[in-house]
């Protein structure tokens, strides 16, 4: 499984980490962080540096972030099971064939509505991905609230492998 | 320090607006695996009205060319929690409980003088919609076949493909009387009810070849006591010779335009293939070898005729152009491959594949020379491919006796047709019959 995530706005937690990083370095902060450290991380957590000032050691931010991206995983890992496990991949299915629906969920991880991103060319296995996900509702989500936001609209790339 | 806290608490706040603004983020996720299996279908017993019932039970009809098809699993009515029979009735919880993709229900009511009105709809259960609804009158002995046209809509609606269970089949039978065989050509409807004989004869049939548009029959008979070709109409049964030359006469096989066959003859003193034309009865061999060359078959685009020869010692599919050039060997597993067609998309072969005296409908897939046995009995013969090219049908034999059965073509499903009277040989299936449809 692989989650990847797109973020247009990276550019600019980059540069306010950067200058984070730096305005505590030259307050001679104990821990010393190098933007780049923060680099991998920080697509996914933004949200969970809003624990308190309390924490916001730049340590504390990086276990943080680190904990929300493996919790994202985590989520993703079940997501991709259960949907899976509701997928019946249509006869005649090929290597090769690939569709991407785009899925929105409501709060509670009812899948509200499954669109047709990008179409195999085969209507039996896009509607057999589409039905796989409505299926597989309520799909799981994270406890914490603030992460929930990360699945409320998901890509979900159909692309089987295996013996056809 | 406490201007850095400051400082940071700033941040955060700019963080957050930054991280505000969701359409930037969407995660991706993989779905590889899956169930492999056929499309789950409830069909719900049609409902009617009146003390008559209906001679065809159309949802079973229905239920059972689906599941034929290899493409869906019918859910068992055990695990129904209600039985709609009108739209009204209908609650796709209920449906979503059972794990149905999609729901098939109908009702069947007696209309005037032995007519029947037929109503169905097709709903897909996960996006809560209809997806066809269709209203028939027929007479009682017209069920059957708006069954098959209920079943070809809903395989239309839910795989995106034409379904051919309104198409028909046409075979060979033998039966013995008490001093000789007796021969039947038969056509019937794609799951085998509703035989038709189109000739008797006391002499053995081979060979039958549907013309492109379904209106002619071309097959071998022994009527004259050697093996003569014929072509037959099959609405108002109207026949003629078509090739009676010294020897034999066999192995028809009609171009995609329907303008040629490609046939067997050994007038020139072997078993060769020609090509005749249909305008004027010319002639054109194809193959000149000291072997036995027949059993051709067209390529979809009509550019190249497979067939079977020995030429190699053994028999073997070979290919080669529609003039006979650049002839290649095709098959090189097992010890005997014959009775070669090609799929609609000509992407593969179905032929009949032997290896230690067991003989299996098989498929050759062109480009990778991959050969995938589809069955389990051994003694299967002329598989012809359903017109949309899911399905092969062929012969096999059961107790002793020739049968015939379907299979889809992934493997997967295998079905025996209904049972025919006698042994029953040389299954091929028709092309699409584009027929006004009852209404």
């Amino acid at each position: 499984m692989k989650i990847s995530s797109k973020f247009m706005d990276k550019k600019i937690l980059l540069t306010v980490l950067g200058i984070a990083a730096l305005a505590l370095a030259a307050c001679g902060g104990s821990e010393s962080v190098k933007p780049g450290i923060e680099d991998k991380s920080v697509g996914i957590d933004a949200a969970g540096t809003g624990t308190g000032a309390s924490d916001m050691s730049a340590k504390g931010k990086t276990e943080q972030t680190a904990r929300a991206k493996s919790e994202q995983a985590r989520i993703g890992s079940l997501i991709r099971q259960k949907v899976e496990r509701n997928w019946v991949r249509p006869a005649g299915w090929t290597r090769g064939m690939e569709c991407m629906v785009r899925v929105r969920l409501a709060p509670t991880g009812e899948v509200m509505q499954v669109e047709i991103a990008r179409s195999s060319g085969s209507p039996a296995f896009d509607r057999s991905a589409q039905t796989a996900v409505y299926k597989a509702s309520p799909l799981p989500l994270p406890k914490d609230k603030r992460l929930i936001e990360d699945f409320r609209e998901l890509e979900l790339r159909f692309r089987p492998e295996g013996q056809a | 320090m406490k201007a850095v806290q400051q400082l940071t608490k700033l941040m955060v706040v700019v963080l957050l607006v930054a991280y505000a603004t969701p359409a930037s983020a969407i995660l991706t996720i993989e779905i590889t695996q899956g169930v492999d299996g056929g499309l789950p279908i409830a069909i719900v017993p049609f409902g009617g009205a009146g003390k008559e019932r209906p001679p065809q039970d159309v949802a079973a009809v229905i239920e059972a060319d689906l599941a034929r098809s290899g493409r869906f699993t019918a859910l068992d009515k055990k695990v129904f929690v209600a039985r709609p029979t009108d739209d009204k009735q209908v609650i796709f919880k209920d449906w979503r409980i059972v794990k149905a993709e999609a729901l098939v229900i109908g009702n069947v009511q007696p209309v005037a003088q032995g007519r029947w009105q037929v109503e169905f709809r097709l709903y897909d259960i996960y996006k809560e919609k209809q997806l066809a609804g269709y209203s028939y009158v027929v007479a009682g002995d017209r069920l059957r076949a708006v069954a098959h046209q209920i079943s070809d809509i809903i395989y239309e609606k839910l795989t995106g493909e034409p379904g051919v269970f309104s198409t028909r089949i046409a075979y060979v039978t033998r039966e013995r009387d008490a001093k000789r065989f007796l021969y039947k050509l038969q056509i019937a409807d794609s799951d085998g009810y509703n035989p038709v004989t189109v000739l008797n004869s006391v002499e053995p049939l081979l060979s039958p070849a549907w013309s492109p548009d379904g209106m002619r029959l071309a097959y071998v008979s022994f009527e004259q006591r050697r093996p003569i070709l014929y072509m037959q109409n099959v609405v108002h049964g109207s026949r003629s010779r078509i090739a009676e030359f010294n020897g034999i006469n066999s192995a028809p096989a009609w171009s995609p335009d329907g303008t040629k066959l490609a046939l067997t003859l050994s007038r020139d003193g072997n078993p060769e293939i020609y090509v005749m034309q249909m305008s004027d009865n010319s002639l054109t061999r194809l193959t000149n070898n000291p072997a036995i060359d027949t059993e051709p078959s067209w390529s979809p685009d009509s550019k190249e005729i497979v067939f079977t020869s020995d030429r190699g010692g053994k028999p073997q599919i070979y290919r080669m152009r529609a003039d006979g050039s650049n002839v290649e060997r095709v098959t090189f597993e097992g010890d005997y491959n014959a009775r070669a067609s090609y799929s609609p998309d000509g992407k593969m072969l179905t032929l009949v594949s032997g290896a230690q005296g067991r003989y299996h409908a098989a498929l050759l897939h062109l480009q990778s020379a991959v050969l995938q046995v589809l069955t389990d009995t051994t003694l299967d013969e002329s598989p012809s491919f359903a017109p949309n090219g899911r399905m092969i049908l062929y012969a096999t034999e059961r107790g002793g006796r020739g049968v015939l059965a379907s299979v889809s073509s992934d493997g997967r499903v295998r079905q025996l047709l209904k049972l025919q009277e006698g042994d029953v040989r040389e299954p091929a299936w028709s092309p699409f019959i584009h027929t006004t449809p009852t209404n």
